[in-house]
């Protein structure tokens, strides 16, 4: 099966990683394209052997572009700068290739076992070039980075009621890009690493009764640097080279209830998490030389973390559907000294500053099936999300923890959608931020106030007919 | 926060003329907490992946203990802390247009500092001085477009801005093309200033020469030669763009100066920096510190006023040997009253520290000088910043400070160092423990233990501030 996506995304940067400065007139505009293709076999080679193989190329270039002649402050008002650049003067072109491959081999031996072997290959190249001047020019030196992450697991199934699987993996990364010899950062070579490390893990669900389900899990886990943690977007975002991945031990428990009775379904989740990370990789701001401020990302330590989460839905026939998430989560800086050295960490045992830890949201939706003509429905949805205030510094310093608090967000979005013939035609309208809160996300960047939306999706392949006809199979259909 | 790592094995170089080492003393642990009170300390804490910048308050800088925990301001930090007429405090934050605004706080009748409502975005600035009402930063950056030549290279200017620390005012120069940075000289090259210090009503600063900008470099004579390239460096101009912040670089380019065996001073008459009076002398090279995009200060004013220009030489560290200096690092001054170099005077730093040279200095009272010694000659490689030394300029001798921790446990020293009663306190942050605040009397070149502050990781700078209501 092949595929085939084209995007185009235009944005503007109104402040930079702090909300105090403004800017009128930088941006960054892109373009991507991604070819796709998957391959499915079953019983290749000998019975109870399935193939499935996934690969995309996605072309992006992304052009980061600060010219602007004027300086702009938060009324609007703008004035001619000597020189231009309101951040930094820039007209950079990043031309980004990536490769995704996956591979997965699946073996059934007999009615219990199964065997699994899955391969996944991430690659990422990055060539920035700039084009300020009446000639391109372009940087000497790429970003690159290869991932391959392979996965072996077994899986016990003796009967429906309960099942069992282990599994190890194994992480390999190569990274590459361009780093300063000298303080005076005239000088760059490219500069290589690799880094690798194993992890494994065990799971286990269990029909405690009919309709109930328990799930256990264990897995010593590897968090490899993002593309973005490493090598940063060459403009606000600073990246980091040397960054290793995270390890952590994580746990995690989870019941479910799932039952209908009659027109009524309810459906009920809790779990638990348990992790404890070493290396742990936290975005920061960085002072670079002179004050500048980027954000970069650091390994830092030990944090640990334990939480839960408690889901709800009802289901009433086909027309009504209400549920809601909570969730607790601490996270918690676990390193007893300071950085390197053996005095004690002020912060131990304190909130990692920055990061939401208790916050919740409930939606409801109603449904009208066939309205106007048969295969049409008409859908709204009100939602609304909690969050709990957190600070943007450790809580334990100064005597003005107020200052730097991130508020207690409440917010509600509704939303109107009619979907034709059978969702092949579909057209929405969404009101998000209702009541015009004050968002704001983890680095206090303040997020949109009461905007509008509207959607309008068209669905052209056969495959959806087919899945069609399996609704109408079936009879059940669960949102 | 700067981690430096120092080689264990350089440190054994012991046959120094004139220096002693006693035995590393080892801090001693603080004893009881210190009240609030005027003294300022501007400390920072990296805790939790993040780092914390607190200003506390206290009764004293020579004893006792401070901590940020649940105590003192949060901020934001600061490239430079600048303390005007002991009543405000400044946190200057240059960037480009990027987050880190400049605040300022004042005192509080309970010791307690409060940052005042506005904030400003200074623009980048790679030294700064206090003239009259003013707190002034300067910068050399590109001036007017409609001044680019035919290449469409933009002649570089001196950008000021004064920031007006009484009615909380910022403003910066309108661009006239007499702020242009380039041929500051003469000799066709553009110039940073470094330093920029009030005397005599006066401001007196260091013209440091930057090489050529693209737009000078690339002005020919009548016959196509290049106007301000020296016979025989043409291979100097860079053919493309590379490097990056400071040490970045454009293609028609003449990278750093073709001078380095000279160094002046530029003599202003107001802080306009339009009239000024240029003096130059060959004994020492151009007076400024450096490392990364930072120009240290080289020149102080003595307490009978004496101004002292100090050089370390720096340009000894560039990649061709066209550039490099073969002066060693030294001191010239200019007698109180006149505005010319006492040619009478000149001491050679190197000398007495076995080669070595400094990256920052500091007037502390009388004629002595506090100076921060790299470890090594500049002429080899991975020099660092890791000890003082008291220069006295009346007797020309350089001593080394004592009782100080061992090099090899000092992470950094405090960018803003504060200077009282003939005493400097030098904040020093150390690789294992919490960092302290040194008192170092400049006649004996001893320093003994002061303040420490627990839980904390650097101290960047402390001072004095008079409660204000």
């Amino acid at each position: 099966m092949f595929g085939f996506t084209y995007s185009r995304m235009y944005q503007e940067i109104q402040t930079g990683v702090r909300q105090k400065i403004v800017y009128g007139e930088k941006h960054r505009r892109g373009y991507s394209l991604m070819p796709s293709v998957e391959y499915n076999k079953r019983n290749l080679v000998f019975k109870g052997l399935d193939l499935t193989v996934t690969a995309n190329y996605n072309r992006n270039i992304t052009t980061n572009i600060d010219t602007a002649r004027y300086e702009y402050n938060w009324l609007g008002e703008k004035q001619l700068m000597n020189s231009p650049g309101e951040q930094s003067y820039q007209h950079a072109r990043l031309n980004n290739d990536n490769w995704n491959g996956t591979l997965t081999l699946n073996y059934r031996i007999g009615k219990m076992h199964s065997l699994t072997l899955n391969h996944v290959l991430n690659t990422f190249y990055r060539k920035t070039t700039s084009l300020l001047a009446v000639e391109e020019q372009e940087y000497a030196i790429p970003k690159e980075t290869r991932k391959n992450i392979s996965g072996l697991s077994y899986r016990l199934m003796p009967s429906e009621r309960w099942n069992i699987s282990v599994f190890g993996k194994y992480y390999n990364q190569f990274v590459s890009g361009p780093m300063a010899t000298d303080s005076k950062l005239t000088e760059y070579v490219r500069t290589t690493r690799t880094s690798d490390s194993w992890g494994y893990g065990a799971a286990g669900t269990y029909f405690i009764i009919p309709d109930m389900q328990a799930k256990l899990s264990y897995e010593k886990a590897c968090r490899l640097p993002t593309i973005e943690e490493m090598f940063g977007d060459e403009d606000l975002e600073m990246g980091e080279v040397t960054l290793r991945p995270e390890k952590s031990d994580n746990l995690n428990l989870n019941l479910s209830y799932n039952k209908t009775f009659g027109k009524h379904t309810i459906y009920a989740e809790g779990s638990l998490v348990y992790r404890n990370t070493q290396d742990y990789i936290q975005r920061n701001i960085a002072d670079l030389s002179g004050g500048k401020q980027a954000a970069t990302y650091i390994n830092y330590g030990k944090v640990l973390t334990l939480g839960y989460n408690l889901s709800a839905r009802y289901n009433f026939s086909k027309w009504l559907s209400i549920g809601g998430n909570f969730t607790q989560m601490d996270v918690r800086d676990n390193m007893k000294t300071a950085n390197g050295s053996t005095a004690a960490n002020p912060a131990y045992r304190q909130r990692m500053p920055n990061l939401p830890y208790l916050f919740a949201d409930s939606d409801i939706s109603f449904y009208w099936h066939d309205l106007g003509k048969k295969g049409n429905t008409l859908t709204f949805t009100y939602e609304n999300q909690y969050l709990h205030s957190f600070s943007y510094y450790s809580e334990i310093f100064g005597s003005n923890n107020t200052d730097y608090i991130v508020p207690t967000q409440f917010s509600h979005n509704i939303s109107l959608s009619y979907g034709m013939e059978h969702g092949r035609y579909n057209i929405a309208f969404e009101c998000k931020n209702l009541t015009d809160e004050k968002l704001y996300d983890n680095f206090s960047l303040q997020k949109a106030g009461r905007a509008f939306y509207g959607k309008f999706s068209i669905h052209l392949s056969n495959a959806d007919k087919h899945r069609k006809h399996h609704h109408k199979k079936h009879g059940k259909r669960q949102e | 926060m700067m981690k430096k790592n120092f080689l264990v094995a350089g440190i054994i170089a012991t046959a120094m003329t004139g220096t002693t080492f006693t035995a590393c003393n080892e801090p001693t642990p603080p004893t009881t907490a210190t009240d609030k009170g005027e003294y300022v300390i501007a400390s920072t804490t990296s805790a939790s992946g993040q780092e914390t910048n607190v200003l506390l308050t206290a009764t004293t800088l020579d004893e006792g203990n401070v901590s940020p925990v649940g105590n003192g301001l949060v901020n934001e930090g600061a490239t430079y802390w600048v303390f005007y007429n002991n009543k405000y405090l400044y946190a200057l934050n240059y960037n480009q247009g990027e987050a880190g605004t400049t605040q300022s706080f004042i005192m509080d009748s309970d010791h307690n500092l409060k940052k005042r409502d506005k904030e400003f975005k200074v623009s980048r600035f790679t030294t700064w001085g206090i003239y009259n009402d003013y707190i002034m930063t300067t910068s050399t950056g590109n001036g007017k477009t409609e001044w680019a030549d035919a290449n469409g290279y933009i002649p570089q200017a001196i950008l000021i801005s004064y920031l007006n620390p009484a009615t909380e005012s910022y403003t910066t120069n309108t661009m006239d093309s007499i702020y242009l940075a380039e041929n500051f000289l003469g000799n066709g090259e553009y110039v940073t200033l470094a330093g920029l210090v009030a005397y005599n009503n006066k401001i007196y600063s260091a013209a440091v020469p930057m090489g050529l900008s693209q737009y000078g470099c690339m002005q020919k004579n009548a016959d196509g030669t290049y106007k301000w390239v020296l016979p025989g460096n043409e291979d100097l101009i860079k053919t493309e763009s590379g490097g990056s912040g400071s040490g970045a670089y454009d293609k028609d380019e003449l990278q750093w100066t073709q001078y380095p065996d000279e160094c002046w001073i530029a003599i202003f008459n107001d802080e306009t920096l339009t009239d000024k009076k240029l003096i130059k002398t060959d004994k020492i090279s151009y007076a400024c510190g450096r490392y990364k995009s930072q120009y240290y200060q080289m020149i102080w004013t003595a307490d009978n006023g004496d101004i002292y220009v100090f050089s370390p030489s720096y340009a000894k560290t560039m990649s061709d040997v066209r550039q490099q200096t073969t002066l060693p690092a030294g001191v010239v001054r200019i007698k109180a009253g006149t505005e010319t170099f006492d040619d009478s005077y000149y001491c050679n730093i190197e000398e007495q520290s076995s080669g070595k040279a400094f990256q920052r200095c500091w007037h502390i009272s009388g004629s002595y000088f506090l100076l921060l010694m790299y470890d090594r000659p500049l002429t080899e490689s991975g020099f660092v910043a890791s000890e003082l030394a008291i220069f006295d300029g009346e007797s020309k001798k350089l001593t080394y400070v004592t009782g100080l921790p061992a090099k090899n446990q000092i992470n950094s020293f405090g960018s803003a160092p504060y200077f009282e009663n003939g005493y400097a306190y030098m904040p020093i942050s150390v690789t294992d423990g919490d960092p302290i605040i040194y008192k170092i009397d400049p006649q004996t070149a001893a320093a003994i233990q002061g303040i420490t502050v627990t839980g904390g990781t650097t101290i960047s700078g402390t001072g004095k501030l008079s409660p204000l209501n």
